[in-house]
């Protein structure tokens, strides 16, 4: 990928996905895979654990996706309103089970100790990025 | 041939949403093919039952209107002294733990509830075929793998309630 694509993708001034690139590979996360203009950048795959309070958690790029959704999907910013992003992260795995028809939401919704509503309606609002992820998976 | 619709909370919540456009445009399509969607007693129950969902987009669900315009029936309550319908539930239940991984002890009527009143529904003669509008594949499958079994073949249909199912019957956008 280069500067360029990164312009047209994410629609940000050239100055400003130059400063973004250049920050990424000072800190390792991008790397230049050719050395001819226009430069081409790879992503290294990455996976952030945090820990806090002896509680782990993996933020995968799923999670981040759900996440980046709040703002679009009303469903999901009051799920992590009243969950926090450890409800999420956990909602997001039974989303990827209810996609792959491993669970309906009444067994998420026991488990998760919500109310059956509560869980089709964030199930179906993780939907989508459980699917991208999985597509992406395979 | 008489099908009866058979609909789960997922459909509904599929069409939730604070302008009501989407359950409006549902309703339009069923009366327009002139279908009813009958919703078994735990549906019901599901869809009425939490206060705390009420701040959730998506559970602007108006289904006391299609109640009223005739279009949702509640189905009858599960009569467990038929055989087939007691059957088929304790089939589902075990159906349904081995697809999901979890022990049969903790899968509930209200997981087999479906697959109950689809066999209830053809057993005493109400429909003569049976579509699942089901969120829940687990259930659906189950439907799809037992009842066959038991003298109903081609009576049963899983039908996924995906967004791109509920925009082709309502020809328009869903999201």
């Amino acid at each position: 990928m280069t500067v360029a694509n990164i312009v047209d993708e994410l629609d940000i001034p050239q100055g400003t996905a130059y400063d973004y690139v250049q920050k990424l590979e000072a800190a390792g996360l991008v790397e230049k895979t050719s050395d001819q203009r226009p430069y081409e950048y790879d992503a290294e795959s990455l996976s952030l654990t945090l820990s806090t309070d002896g509680e782990t958690q993996t933020i995968t790029p799923a999670l981040i996706a759900a996440v980046a959704r709040r703002d679009e999907d009303e469903d999901i910013d009051v799920y992590i309103e009243r969950h926090g992003l450890d409800g999420l992260a956990v909602a997001l795995e039974y989303a990827d089970e209810y996609v792959d028809g491993t669970v309906n939401h009444r067994i998420a919704a026991r488990e998760l100790d919500l109310s059956p509503l509560e869980a089709e309606i964030i199930l179906q609002a993780l939907e989508p990025v459980a699917k991208e992820y999985a597509d992406a998976a395979a | 041939m008489t099908t009866v619709y058979v609909a789960d909370t997922g459909v509904f919540v599929r069409c939730g949403g604070p302008d009501k456009d989407k359950f409006e445009r549902l309703c339009r399509a069923l009366q327009q093919a002139g279908v009813s969607l009958r919703i078994p007693q735990r549906v019901y129950e599901e869809l009425g039952g939490d206060p705390a969902a009420d701040e959730y987009p998506s559970e602007n669900i108006p289904y006391p209107d299609g109640f009223e315009e005739g279009w949702i029936v509640v189905a009858d309550e599960l009569d467990y002294t038929n055989p087939l319908v007691s059957t088929v539930m304790d089939e589902a239940r075990r159906f349904i733990a081995n697809e999901t991984d979890r022990d049969e002890d903790i899968i509930e009527k209200a997981d087999t509830a479906l697959v109950g009143l689809a066999a209830q529904l053809l057993d005493t003669g109400q429909a003569d075929h049976v579509v699942l509008l089901t969120t829940d594949k687990p259930a659906g499958r189950a439907a799809e793998t037992l009842l066959p079994r038991h003298g109903f073949s081609d009576c049963i249909e899983f039908q996924y309630a995906s967004v791109e199912y509920l925009e082709t019957i309502t020809a328009n956008e869903f999201r």
